[in-house]
């Protein structure tokens, strides 16, 4: 009723309140002036016109066009607002800031540690789970999904792949070419089709790509013709894949990605029609994508070339992933769709189920063990997922979502530890101002008015934070980068711009206000409540008690700091135990580089006779004791699996048995000082010709053949039914990386393993530094072939330790994260005792007057502080045993954030006593010094001094 | 706005007020400018120290009867800057209007 009558109210004369209105913004002290005026003004105008009622629309109109002026008359007042309260209350605030340097300095340096923190993650977690796609109408991207009940089979599977079902079936974002084909057809078959296109994309990763005389090793990516038409990508230069690229027998094209095309090209536009060999073989550069445009792949994979679809078996050769005649493809491409306007994800899934379930039915493999039923129940047939494609493929942003989320939790602890000692340093303050504010009320200031007062100075502090804070954000770059690195990262390869778009700044802007609203509300509101009377008496001389909420805010600091250094501690344990670890080989002085010959066109006999002549070169150099090669590097996340079949087992009977392989030259274990146990190691006599042989680990003798001697046996593998002889058995080795357990290893001599022969890890046993022979070696590998790139070279020690990178990494960001809170906790307990001291010197004085010794005011205000600290200790510890407790119930039970707590830590628990007691130590001696300096100065109080103040 | 420059239409609108014509709806009527032009012109000139301006007091506003008038008047230095924007822009001379339709109205 109330808003009916306004409305009505407003609408009789809608100019003259239109100047009411737009006079909010008119600074206040001239409001009325400016009001009075301007209404004058359209009342004139009204009256001369008559009356209003009697108006005709034409010249209403122009009423209210002429009061909309008065718009452009109140903005050009604002800077008149200077002169308003809100800067009075500014300049006011500014001026006690100065007033009090210190304290100044220390809130707003551990505001901006805590906001830089918070803003350098912001732009990680911007980039990695928030952007969109530079494509036009990336909210219209559809993302195809499927699950699919256990039972269901595939062929082989290649590409990244997390997508999160129900127990009890599997879910991935992969599909075979086969079944894009069946769904295309089906989508291009039905006119009302809610998808106006339909495409897929999969990663190669690897190419050797030889422009002129430049050879190296790139990522491409694979995409069928629809891919730039459907993602509405307008290339810079040349013209992107069509339909009619992307056929068998059409010519092969390739399209650069800018960074590539800038870098390679030095962004020259004659680059159109220009020949790129890919693996040797020649394609045309037809296009350069947009700057901004880095695919739509993983977050942590940016192709630098694109070639169709069809172009892949080129590339690979035979271990293309489209299929064959006699044999399906593997599962490995990416699929996505644009909506027609209006449509949704549900009515994309729903259009292209049945098309999908049918064609991966029909894909299906047979089944290749007794136990696997040859038909599926309908209730485990595959089924199309939808999900929205905005930010591209989402699998990587799923993994890295939980580390993420982790490192927020992180720092935003500390940015609340640092809210919290502001706020502490806040209340102090506000207590030594308690007769400046009582003043303030007494001649008539209003509540509200001081609040404002005390809030701006606390938003000031906190936006002084911000902007010291966005400078911390840009120098910790190097954090962020170690954050990202490729091998040692937690998030490897994710590619973060930081730069000041405006979503940091206004997430920035947007915590600098909320803490310093955080920590002042409660000091500014206790401040004002002041009980006048008593207040003025008293003047300065206060109760000296420290208030319970300071006391609770010290208590939560430590607290915080325990659970973070505890964290710390964890971390830097695992390290220490994963860096003992031993490895069953000699690391030192072995200098390590991979060659990938195979895709520079060396094949069988070639390849087999480079390898021999690069090994003799490199054998012979000096400083060389011995070299050696071998398939996989160890240490070094790299690996190499075969299923093997054990003597009497059947492929439909025979448990999987998954076996770490390595091919190796005849001198690989002597130079890897790998012991061999048992048997004969290889010679150069087990070549092609000779019985096929292996030597196995003896952890592969003790599961494999726990009851017998593994020498003399025969294993077949699966995959290529190869039969060979164990002759021999090594002791273990970690493999991959030092962390896993062992598995059980098998060793083919190099010769015997004919096609299945490529790249080549060559490793050098040095009598010195190795890193020194690193020019020597390409150049000898020039020598040979100059297209063909040394990648990875680097000593084994290094490799060791980058990959332990993600350990170091954790240990670092958590002592760091750690470190700065007890600082700041100390800083805090430091800055309470101060105050309470202070405020007790006349206290303090009588007591010493009356006898007291210096050591006892030691202790009383040691004693003091040390309550809180020790209180503060017995919360973390219970607080931090609730947590693990929490994250170990079902809550969280098959979640990411268990597996990831699980792979973190090694041969430490979580609950450690030992780690516990040093970090409980550790803070309680920081908090002794933090806690000595106040007692100390209470210790130097004369009492004389003290009591003539009284 | 510095000293010694004024744009054009700051120009006429000085003018109006040297011609008399000494509130804001006048103004506007008299240059055809709008209000949202002339309004912060006219603040512009007093920050200067060309225009003084004076509310028209209760009484006569309340005889007529109407909302009360801020009259401006024109300062020593608002004369001569007109004089200096008169030789500037010619064709001020000739907007000079040829009557005042609204007499200055007595103050009292």
């Amino acid at each position: 009723m109330l808003l009916l009558s306004r409305c009505k109210r407003f609408f009789t004369r809608p100019h003259l309140r239109l100047i009411r209105v737009i006079g909010v913004i008119v600074p206040r002290r001239l409001r009325a002036d400016w009001r009075q005026e301007w209404e004058a003004e359209l009342r004139c105008r009204e009256m001369l016109l008559a009356e209003w009622n009697r108006l005709d629309r034409r010249h209403r109109l122009d009423l209210l066009r002429r009061s909309a002026g008065a718009f452009w008359d109140a903005l050009l007042l604002q800077p008149r607002r200077l002169e308003d309260e809100m800067f009075q209350d500014l300049r006011y605030g500014v001026r006690m800031l100065l007033k009090s340097k210190g304290f100044t300095l220390v809130a707003v340096l551990s505001l901006a540690l805590g906001i830089g923190a918070n803003t350098a993650l912001f732009s990680v977690m911007d980039a990695v789970l928030l952007n969109t796609l530079p494509v036009a109408e990336p909210e219209r991207l559809v993302l195809f999904e499927w699950q699919a009940g256990l039972p269901f089979r595939t062929g082989g599977m290649s590409g990244t792949s997390f997508v999160p079902t129900p127990p009890g079936t599997k879910g991935l974002s992969l599909f075979c070419y086969e079944v894009f084909e069946k769904m295309r057809q089906a989508r291009a078959a039905a006119p009302e089709s809610p998808l106006s296109d339909f495409f897929a994309f999969a990663p190669i990763r690897e190419l050797t790509a030889a422009a002129g005389d430049q050879v190296e090793v790139i990522n491409g990516q694979a995409v069928s013709g629809g891919y730039y038409a459907g993602l509405g990508v307008q290339p810079v230069l040349g013209r992107g894949i069509t339909d009619e690229d992307d056929k068998l027998g059409a010519a092969s094209v390739v399209v650069l990605s800018h960074q590539f095309w800038q870098e390679r090209f030095g962004a020259s536009s004659a680059v159109i029609g220009q020949p790129l060999k890919l693996n040797k073989i020649p394609f045309t550069i037809i296009g350069v994508t947009p700057p901004a445009f880095t695919g739509t792949l993983q977050v942590d994979y940016r192709p630098a070339v694109t070639v169709p679809i069809a172009c892949e078996p080129l590339l690979r050769g035979e271990r293309s992933r489209l299929g064959t005649a006699n044999q399906p493809g593997a599962w490995w491409l990416d699929l996505m769709g644009r909506l027609k306007p209006g449509a949704t994800c549900e009515q994309a899934r729903d259009s292209l189920n049945g098309a999908f379930q049918a064609a991966a039915l029909e894909v299906m493999p047979p089944p290749r063990k007794a136990n696997q039923p040859a038909q599926l129940e309908p209730k485990d047939y595959p089924r199309l997922l939808a999900e929205s494609g905005g930010r591209g493929m989402l699998d990587r942003r799923r993994m890295y979502s939980t580390t993420i989320y982790g490192l927020f939790i992180v720092v935003a602890l500390v940015l609340l530890i640092a809210c919290a000692n502001v706020a502490n340093l806040l209340l102090a303050r506000a207590a030594q101002r308690s007769a400046e504010i009582s003043v303030r009320l007494a001649v008539g200031a209003g509540r509200w008015r001081l609040i404002r007062q005390l809030l701006t100075e606390s938003v000031l502090l906190a936006g002084l934070g911000g902007a010291a804070g966005v400078l911390f954000a840009f120098w910790g770059r190097s954090a962020l980068l170690a954050l990202t690195d490729k091998d040692t990262g937690i998030l490897p390869g994710v590619v973060v711009d930081l730069r000041l778009d405006w979503r940091v700044l206004a997430f920035t802007l947007a915590i600098s206000v909320l803490t310093g609203v955080l920590f002042g509300l409660t000091p500014a509101w206790r401040a004002t409540s002041l009980d006048l009377a008593t207040a003025i008496k008293q003047g300065r001389r206060t109760t000296g008690a420290v208030s319970r909420l300071s006391k609770g805010l010290i208590v939560a600091q430590v607290a915080l700091s325990l659970l973070l250094l505890v964290g710390a501690g964890l971390f830097i344990r695992t390290l220490h135990n994963l860096q003992r670890i031993n490895l069953g080989f000699n690391q030192e002085n072995l200098l390590l580089f991979r060659l990938q010959p195979q895709q520079g066109g060396y094949k069988d006999e070639r390849l087999v006779q480079f390898y021999q002549q690069l090994f003799a070169r490199l054998d012979n150099l000096p400083g060389v004791r011995a070299a050696t090669f071998g398939r996989v590097a160890l240490i070094a996340q790299d690996n190499f699996v075969n299923g093997i079949l054990l003597p009497g087992e059947s492929a439909m009977t025979a448990g999987p048995h998954p076996t770490n392989r390595q091919m190796a030259r005849e001198n690989y274990f002597a130079t890897m000082e790998i012991p061999l146990l048992r048997g004969r190691g290889f010679t150069a006599q087990d070549d092609q010709r000779a019985p096929k042989v292996a030597i196995v680990s003896q952890t592969f003798a003790r599961q494999f053949f726990p009851n017998d001697d593994a020498l003399g046996k025969r294993v077949t593998f699966r995959g290529s039914k190869r039969e060979v002889e164990i002759i021999g058995v090594v002791a273990d080795t970690k493999y991959m990386s030092q962390r896993e357990e062992i598995k059980p290893l098998l060793y083919t001599p190099w010769q015997q393993d004919g096609a299945e022969v490529g790249e080549m890890h060559f490793t050098l046993r040095t009598a010195g530094e190795p890193a020194a022979l690193t020019a020597t070696v390409r150049q000898v590998v020039r020598e040979l072939d100059s297209n063909l790139p040394v990648t990875e070279i680097g000593t084994q020690a290094a490799r060791s330790q980058a990959t332990l990178g993600k350990e170091r990494l954790s240990a670092r960001l958590l002592s760091f994260f750690g470190g700065l809170a007890l600082l700041l906790a100390a800083i805090g307990l430091s800055g309470v005792l101060a105050y309470s001291v202070a405020q007790r010197t006349n206290e303090i004085g009588i007591r010493m007057a009356l006898g007291a010794q210096r050591a006892n005011v030691l202790l009383l205000v040691t004693r003091q502080g040390m309550k809180l600290v020790l209180l503060g200790l017995a919360v973390g510890a219970l607080g931090g045993y609730a947590l693990k407790r929490l994250l170990e119930s079902q809550y969280f039970a098959g979640s990411a954030w268990q597996r990831q707590m699980a792979e973190q830590l090694y041969e430490v628990k979580g609950t450690d006593p030992v780690i516990i007691a040093i970090i409980a130590a550790l803070l309680t001696l920081v908090a002794l010094l933090a806690c000595w300096l106040p007692a100390r100065k209470a210790a130097q109080v004369d009492p004389l001094e003290a009591l003539r103040q009284e | 706005m510095g000293k010694g420059f004024l744009t054009y239409s700051t120009a006429v609108i000085l003018q109006a007020v040297a011609n008399g014509y000494l509130y804001g709806f006048d103004i506007i009527d008299i240059t055809g400018l709008p209000g949202g032009t002339v309004y912060p012109a006219l603040r512009r000139l007093q920050e200067t120290g060309y225009l003084a301006s004076e509310w028209e007091k209760q009484s006569i506003a309340q005889a007529e009867p109407r909302p009360p008038r801020k009259y401006y008047e024109l300062t020593r230095a608002g004369r001569e800057a007109l004089a200096e924007a008169v030789k500037r822009y010619r064709l001020l001379e000739q907007r000079r209007p040829t009557k005042v339709r609204d007499p200055k109205p007595s103050r009292a």
